[in-house]
């Protein structure tokens, strides 16, 4: 085995997905001609495969209506105090009480809801294995892992509510946009038309560091958060701030009316921006994309033959999964752009002029005058020295020059009177 | 940061739906782990509650530095252990003959449960955190605080023993040492 470029360690870790992209290059190209490797890369798989068969059935609802109930009732600090108290409380009631009272309840309201919700959630072709819920759908997974590509926590069913789920075919059957369409909306909790909400403000602001100090808590008080800002203080004139603004999309009325209030608007424009057909087109994709997961998945599963179409099918699974991160996270901005709406602040001071500046005194007058003496000497005493540097030795050449040729002259013509 | 750190964060900050989406990814995963590590169902149930119960009440103090996952099985590991150390010993798979009623390989599962079970233990939590946790290595070795090499050679070492425990059902094992 050491005569190999890959230990088996190595093989293992090329097909969980766990080296680098060059190195499962290499793997990928080294296990393709070697029939040692290959055959370990089979039984790795083979192991992976039968432990597939220890399934666990889904989590009990019992559990899902406790811990939502928690989750909607807890709220920053309050989540500790509260957990503690629902933590306690059942040391009072006895356990099969509670159980009993639950069970009761879940039976009537399944009894109630189920008959009504079961018509959207199931499609054509689906089978047991969308029902396994998060975990059981990985389990689909071979241990073949794409190379360079992370384990996907989320599996093929993840990041979707339940009616999104369960649309998966597992046949691998693209799902039509009318499906995405009736979805899309239902798995993000959107109701369409999806409209991206964006409004830009000008306030003048007599008091101004009341109103700079009140944007942040108005935009918390909303439910909201402050992107960016910035503030401009220039000396000798008015400050200003220009902020960029989320606020939820149903808060978006009232927050911009308590923002007018901060001071007199003097501009202010709204723009809606549709993004319902962009959205059912994205999701549309992501799922056709994801059922594409599920099929390659099934495939690698139950193929035990050529390693080599192994390989090809788990390149294909890399592209895909990286087609299904991107179009997730284009998903995801684009829920958010919906929910949350943006406003851009621009918060001007009502600047007045001072009208009586503080005068210097006399002292400091006399003493600026004296300092400016001293300074304009210092000047002109530095600019006779430069002048002299730069023209007193050629000024001296002509001089020189001059006086000489003047002297001749005069030697000639007063030889000249004296004969 | 993973979309999973976003929606602690958008959690930390209050947004209810965050939570939900984060609940509905990963209930049944956390119920997977202690299922398949727990005798018990209801205990099971019990102590996947905890789990996001510790999630709620730790809420605010989270940061995505080692990713939400291993924050996630790091806690469930933590609640895990604690309930070995009540019940004073190690609590391996389940050996027993029940299966879930929907479970359409009820032999499989006996089998792996018992194939498992055989196991080092550190190894098994090795094994299992990759095969049904489907972790990454450095997300073992952030839950486990072992180095990844660590995790790579015992997850390899628990493969092999296991493979030895397949040799009797499958006998077409000849690739592994």
């Amino acid at each position: 085995m050491n005569r190999h470029a890959f230990q088996p360690e190595e093989i293992m870790a090329y097909l969980d997905g766990e080296l680098g992209a060059s190195e499962a290059r290499s793997a990928a190209a080294h296990i393709a001609h070697c029939a040692e490797c290959q055959a370990i890369a089979g039984d790795l798989w083979r192991i992976s495969d039968r432990l597939l068969g220890f399934q666990i059935e889904p989590c009990p609802e019992s559990v899902d209506r406790r811990i939502l109930e928690q989750a909607s009732r807890n709220h920053g600090s309050q989540i500790e105090e509260q957990t503690r108290e629902i933590k306690a409380a059942p040391t009072g009631v006895p356990g099969w009480v509670v159980t009993s009272a639950s069970i009761s309840i879940l039976a009537v309201l399944a009894l109630l809801i189920i008959p009504k919700i079961r018509p959207n959630v199931l499609v054509p072709g689906e089978t047991a294995l969308s029902r396994q819920g998060a975990g059981q759908a990985s389990l689909g997974r071979p241990m073949g892992e794409a190379p360079g590509i992370a384990p996907d926590s989320d599996g093929p069913f993840h990041g979707l509510g339940d009616h999104a789920a369960n649309s998966f075919s597992t046949n691998g059957q693209p799902v039509s946009d009318q499906q995405a369409q009736a979805l899309a909306g239902a798995s993000a909790g959107l109701e369409p038309p999806m409209v991206v909400h964006t409004a830009a403000m000008t306030i003048l602001a007599s008091n101004y560091d009341q109103a700079s100090g009140a944007v942040e808590p108005l935009v918390t008080q909303h439910g909201g958060y402050v992107q960016d800002t910035t503030a401009n203080t220039p000396t000798g004139s008015a400050r200003s701030m220009n902020a960029t603004l989320r606020v939820p999309e149903k808060h978006l009325e009232p927050f911009l009316a308590d923002l007018g209030k901060l001071g007199h608007v003097e501009q202010e424009t709204r723009n809606n921006q549709e993004v319902t057909g962009p959205y059912v087109d994205l999701t549309a994709r992501l799922r056709n994309a994801r059922a594409a997961e599920v099929r390659i998945l099934g495939l690698l599963r139950t193929k035990t033959g050529n390693l080599g179409e192994v390989l090809q099918a788990e390149q294909e699974l890399a592209r895909i999964r990286s087609d299904i991160e991107s179009l997730d996270g284009q998903r995801a901005t684009m829920e958010r752009e919906v929910r949350y709406a943006t406003v851009f602040l621009r918060l001007d001071e009502e600047y007045r002029q001072q009208l009586n500046p503080r005068a210097f005194t006399t002292g400091t007058r006399i003493r600026n005058a004296v300092v400016a003496g001293f300074q304009n000497l210092e000047d002109s005493l530095l600019a006779v020295s430069l002048f002299l540097f730069s023209y007193g030795l050629p000024a001296l050449v002509w001089l020189a020059l001059a006086g000489t040729l003047s002297w001749f002259f005069w030697r000639r013509l007063h030889r000249a009177r004296e004969s | 940061m993973s979309d999973d750190d976003q929606l602690m964060l958008r959690f930390q900050q209050g947004s209810r739906e965050a939570f939900r989406e984060l609940f509905e990814r990963y209930r049944d995963p956390v119920y997977g782990f202690f299922r398949r590590r727990i005798d018990h169902p209801s205990r099971a149930e019990e102590l996947t509650q905890d789990c996001f119960l510790v999630l709620l009440r730790n809420a605010a103090r989270y940061e995505a530095r080692a990713g939400f996952r291993s924050y996630l099985y790091g806690i469930a590991i933590h609640l895990l252990a604690n309930e070995r150390r009540k019940a004073g010993r190690e609590v391996p798979p389940r050996d027993d003959n029940s299966c879930p009623a929907d479970n359409p390989n009820p032999e499989d599962t006996l089998w792996v449960r018992r194939a498992l079970a055989e196991l080092d233990e550190n190894d098994r939590e090795i094994l299992m955190l990759r095969e049904y946790e489907q972790l990454a290595y450095t997300e073992i070795a952030a839950v486990l605080d072992l180095p990844v090499n660590t995790v790579r050679s015992r997850l390899f070492r628990a493969r092999i023993a296991l493979k030895e425990k397949l040799m009797p059902v499958n006998g077409d094992f000849g690739g592994l040492l």
